[in-house]
């Protein structure tokens, strides 16, 4: 007697799945941070990281080593997405995760190692200098991959969708310089930026459009056109071979690699503060304009071609005596085959922009409004937000911030700075209830640091 | 001293706020599982086949032969059968005696029982003499034998009588070699003259006695008259697999042939006969072949004697019309039986023949079974059923497509098994049609394809029986056009389009 087996992981388009879960597995570790809150701290010196136009009221001014992480997701919160069962486990309900999806649905991490920041200068000009490792991170996952993967196919019956993720994972080393000088109410400010690329995994052209015939045996119909990316410290294996698990690996960095890069980049910030009246100041920057070439250990993976998958020849059925439904799966996985090619390439930074309004309601309080932009690989993300902030004293600052972001959603943060002597301490949160509760809000953001202040500026 | 103080009241609720976010973050690791209910929609099975295509796959010992006269799929089968050799039907030749009474005699040759004797060509053979001298003196001999030559020239035997100094001398003679020598005979007879003369007188003189025997001879050929000889050659049999697959039912071909082909060097008139051709099926039953052709027999065409060498080749061909030959494979037999007899000379006439030493009769047969006719077959057969994940499908829908440019329908059922051999459900309600038969026109060849679409809908709570299923029960039912009733044709360039979709739910 012939024996047909049926095998359910059919139902698993293994090499996108396996692909997608590194990503996110990626992302257990620390985009561009916001900092909305210290965009707003105009006594601090970091504020200069976001426009080089900004000078504080010290001349002279060292930070010591800090660190600013955020992670966010649009809207996904740990929270919404698992519920406990009568067993008392905790269990993911994949509708209730595809229902709260959006159509693209961004996951993104940021970590930035300050090492030094230095600056100095006279009442009319500043020049600043400085050194820090970064780490961006994001994935772009359609609503349609998870529908497909987790609830089938049926839903897209005569349909054609595009369930190809997008990423890129950028971690590179930058050395920085800059000057910003006063006309009067006017601040201009330049920073050029040395970047030295450390490692890059990232997706080019992402196109994996999937169509399931309604009329006849819902025959697919796939066309791909697919890119994904590697370079430095980063190296992907089995995506060229179907018969490989695919796996990514990093090599080890030492000391000159982690101060300069092997992968070299530019970039520009540019930056300017007016100041309307004695109360009223208006900021604009626009930073992290460059790109950095990847030449070290780059490699680029690219699948792309129509495939239209028919069903199994009967005939092949009938000379195997034990029939197997998984011989689909392998089929569909032959289909989106990576050929690898050794080439350069390069990756731009993601561009921000502050734009913000200050006014100083008395000697104590001040507020404001900010306008925050985001683009990267043809995406834009907006964040809208209004602070307050208020000096207890010479020497402790405390502020609030509320924001409405595109990727972010609504947030509520707050900031303070101590003064005490040269030591300037300070902390911020672009949203508070993530740090407190990061289980149940999709985005939680935090710097800290220290700088040594000296002389007083001149107003 | 006041700003330590206010350093530590500012810290004490920040660690204290990031001690329940540390807490949370400890039970993101714990999620036992994820809920899926997906539903998916694939393509399983999409498929042109030609049904030359399909019984290739289906390992028959047949051989496919794609056309016919008129194009129609065949199934032929083909062995060698029983042969026959010269030397099974005819005795060597005995050593034999013979006198020479005087110095020209004759002599009888008998020695081949069953032929009048006209033409013996030696293959090997030897002669003794034997002769007594009555004189006291030498004496030469040379006996000769007119009718036994070799390149035209006749057998001559000299030899020297040397007297032994008594009253009668013996001499003997011994292996005289004839190979290649032929015997040309004359009602049986051949001549014999020896020639004595004394050495010293010269004088012709007759010896007291002259005798011989021919020794081991063997022929290469043979001519004469064949008496009637009846013989029988052994029995055989044909094995066919075509009707193996566990069908009942009705069938009905129309044009069925089996060839019996005989390969015959004998240059004698022989009449072959079915002395008994059966056809027997799986179940032990048999029928027997009838007609005007078992009765009469066929004669075979031999060579004629100027074609001594050579092989002529003769087909008994069994048909609907002299043979009941459709009735015979309506049983779809397993295997033919079959014994074969022939009659040298059957006639008796007098008319010469000849055989050789490598004469003989091969005979091959071959059954020739065209795919036109008509059926109406069932068939139940069991499978064992694993399906791997029961526990996770929770609904099926299959949407099968047929095209059928073939004159063949089919309906099917299957039934579900349970540990007990209980049927625990059923597939369809009834014997659902899947394939429907191409129409044809008055040849039997069919018009146009057929399609036909077939929903098959399994919903969750028959899916939990399905999985209490341990084998199932396939019930296949295969009729030709008009459910059997007319003779269609088969071709191999018929082709059957199937293709089978699936929409299953999943949870897990």
């Amino acid at each position: 007697m012939n024996t047909i087996q049926y095998n359910y992981s059919i139902l698993f388009f293994s090499k996108i799945t396996t692909l997608l879960f590194i990503l996110l597995a990626c992302f257990a570790t620390p985009i561009s941070a916001q900092d909305l809150g210290l965009s707003m701290m105009t006594n601090l010196h970091q504020t200069n990281t976001l426009n080089p136009a900004t000078m504080t009221d010290r001349k002279f001014i060292f930070s010591f080593p800090g660190v600013t992480g955020s992670v966010g997701s649009s809207d996904l919160t740990y929270n919404k997405l698992t519920t406990t069962n009568e067993a008392g486990e905790t269990i993911i309900k994949a509708n209730d995760l595809v229902a709260s999806l959006r159509p693209q649905n961004t996951i993104w991490s940021n970590t930035s190692l300050e090492i030094f920041h230095l600056s100095f200068g006279s009442n009319r000009w500043q020049i600043s200098m400085g050194h820090a490792i970064k780490m961006n991170n994001n994935v772009t996952i359609p609503k349609t991959l998870a529908q497909l993967v987790l609830q089938g196919n049926e839903q897209f019956l005569g349909e054609t969708v595009n369930i190809a993720p997008q990423f890129n994972m950028t971690s590179y080393s930058e050395w920085s310089i800059g000057t910003a000088i006063n006309y009067g109410r006017l601040t201009l400010g330049l920073r050029a930026k040395l970047l030295g690329g450390l490692s890059n995994f990232s997706s080019g052209n992402a196109v994996a459009n999937i169509h399931t015939n309604d009329q006849s045996i819902y025959e697919l119909t796939l066309a791909s056109d697919y890119t994904i990316r590697s370079a430095g410290l980063i190296e992907i294996t089995g995506l060229e071979d179907e018969n490989e698990e695919i796996e990514l690996t990093t090599g080890e960095i030492d000391l000159f690699n982690a101060l300069f890069g092997e992968n070299k980049g530019f970039a520009f910030d540019l930056g300017a503060t007016f100041k309307v009246s004695d109360k009223l100041t208006v900021t604009g920057s626009i930073i992290d304009l460059g790109k950095i070439t990847w030449s070290k250990n780059a490699n680029t993976y690219t699948s792309k071609g129509d495939y239209e998958y028919k069903g199994l020849d009967v005939l092949d059925l009938l000379k195997d005596e034990d029939t197997n439904l998984s011989q689909i799966a392998d089929t569909l996985t032959d289909i989106f085959k990576f050929n690898k090619k050794q080439d350069n390439y390069s990756t731009g930074l993601t561009v921000r922009s502050y734009w913000t309004a200050n006014y100083q309601l008395s000697e104590k309080f001040t507020v404001g409004g900010l306008i925050h932009t985001r683009h990267h690989q043809g995406t834009f993300d907006p964040t809208f937000a209004v602070n307050g902030a208020m000096n207890m004293g010479r020497w402790w600052t405390l502020g609030a911030i509320v924001s409405q972001g595109k990727s972010t959603g609504f947030s509520v943060g707050v900031n303070t700075a101590l003064r005490l002597g040269p030591v300037q301490l300070f902390f911020a949160t672009d949203n508070l209830p993530g740090l407190i509760k990061p289980l149940d809000h999709g985005y939680a953001h935090g710097r800290v640091g220290m700088n040594l202040a000296f002389g007083k500026r001149e107003a | 001293m006041r700003t330590l103080i206010v350093l530590r009241l500012l810290c004490l609720p920040v660690i204290a706020l990031f001690i329940q976010s540390c807490t949370q973050l400890d039970s993101v690791g714990s999620i036992d599982d994820i809920e899926i209910e997906a539903t998916y929609a694939l393509p399983l099975i999409n498929s042109t086949t030609s049904i030359h295509d399909l019984l290739e796959t289906s390992r028959t010992d047949a051989t496919l032969l794609t056309t016919t006269d008129d194009g129609t799929l065949a199934f032929q089968y083909d062995a060698s059968g029983p042969e026959v050799a010269a030397a099974d039907l005819f005795s060597d030749i005995p050593d034999f005696p013979f006198v020479i009474p005087a110095e020209r005699s004759t002599i009888t040759v008998d020695i081949f029982p069953g032929v009048r004797l006209e033409i013996l060509r030696l293959n090997e053979g030897t002669m003794d003499f034997e002769m007594y001298s009555q004189f006291l003196e030498d004496v030469d001999v040379e006996i000769v034998f007119y009718q036994l030559t070799k390149n035209d020239q006749p057998l001559r035997v000299n030899t020297r009588i040397v007297y032994n100094g008594g009253t009668r001398t013996e001499h003997r003679v011994s292996g005289i070699d004839i190979t290649g020598y032929s015997l040309a005979l004359i009602d049986q007879e051949m001549s014999v003259e020896y020639i004595a003369t004394t050495v010293i007188t010269g004088q012709r003189v007759t010896l007291e006695g002259v005798g011989g025997e021919g020794r081991n001879w063997t022929y290469d050929y043979v001519q004469g008259g064949f008496d009637r000889n009846e013989f029988e050659m052994e029995s055989d049999t044909l094995t066919l697999d075509l009707f193996d697959l566990g069908f009942e039912g009705s069938l009905r071909l129309a044009d069925p042939k089996l060839d019996l082909v005989f390969e015959n060097s004998f240059g004698v008139s022989i009449q072959a006969r079915i002395k008994h051709l059966e056809m027997v099926n799986a179940e032990g039953e048999s029928v027997v072949l009838s007609g005007a052709i078992v009765e009469n027999g066929f004669l075979l065409d031999s060579p004629a004697l100027n074609e001594a060498g050579q092989s002529k080749t003769s087909t008994l061909s069994l048909n609907k019309d002299n043979s009941n030959l459709v009735d015979l494979l309506a049983i779809k037999p397993q295997k033919i039986i079959y014994q074969l007899s022939s009659t040298i000379n059957p006639t008796n006439r007098d008319q010469s023949g000849f055989i050789t030493s490598a004469s003989k009769i091969n005979t091959d047969i071959h059954a020739l079974i065209p795919a036109h006719g008509s059926f109406e077959l069932r068939t139940q057969q069991e499978t064992a059923v694993d399906f791997g994940q029961p526990e996770a499908l929770v609904a099926a829908e299959f949407n099968l497509i047929t095209t059928n440019e073939m004159p063949v329908g089919a309906t099917l059922q299957f039934y579900f098994v349970d540990e007990n051999n209980t049927i625990i459900d059923s597939l369809f309600t009834t014997q659902e049609l899947i394939l429907e038969a191409a129409p044809v026109a008055a040849d039997g060849f069919p018009t146009a394809p057929t399609p036909l679409t077939t929903k098959i809908n399994i919903p969750s709570d028959r899916i939990n029986i399905l999985n209490r299923s341990e084998k199932m029960l396939m019930s296949l039912y295969l009729a030709t056009t008009d459910d059997g009733q007319t003779p269609v044709k088969i071709t191999s360039e018929q082709k059957l389009g199937v293709k089978l979709g699936a929409i299953l739910s999943i949870e897990e």
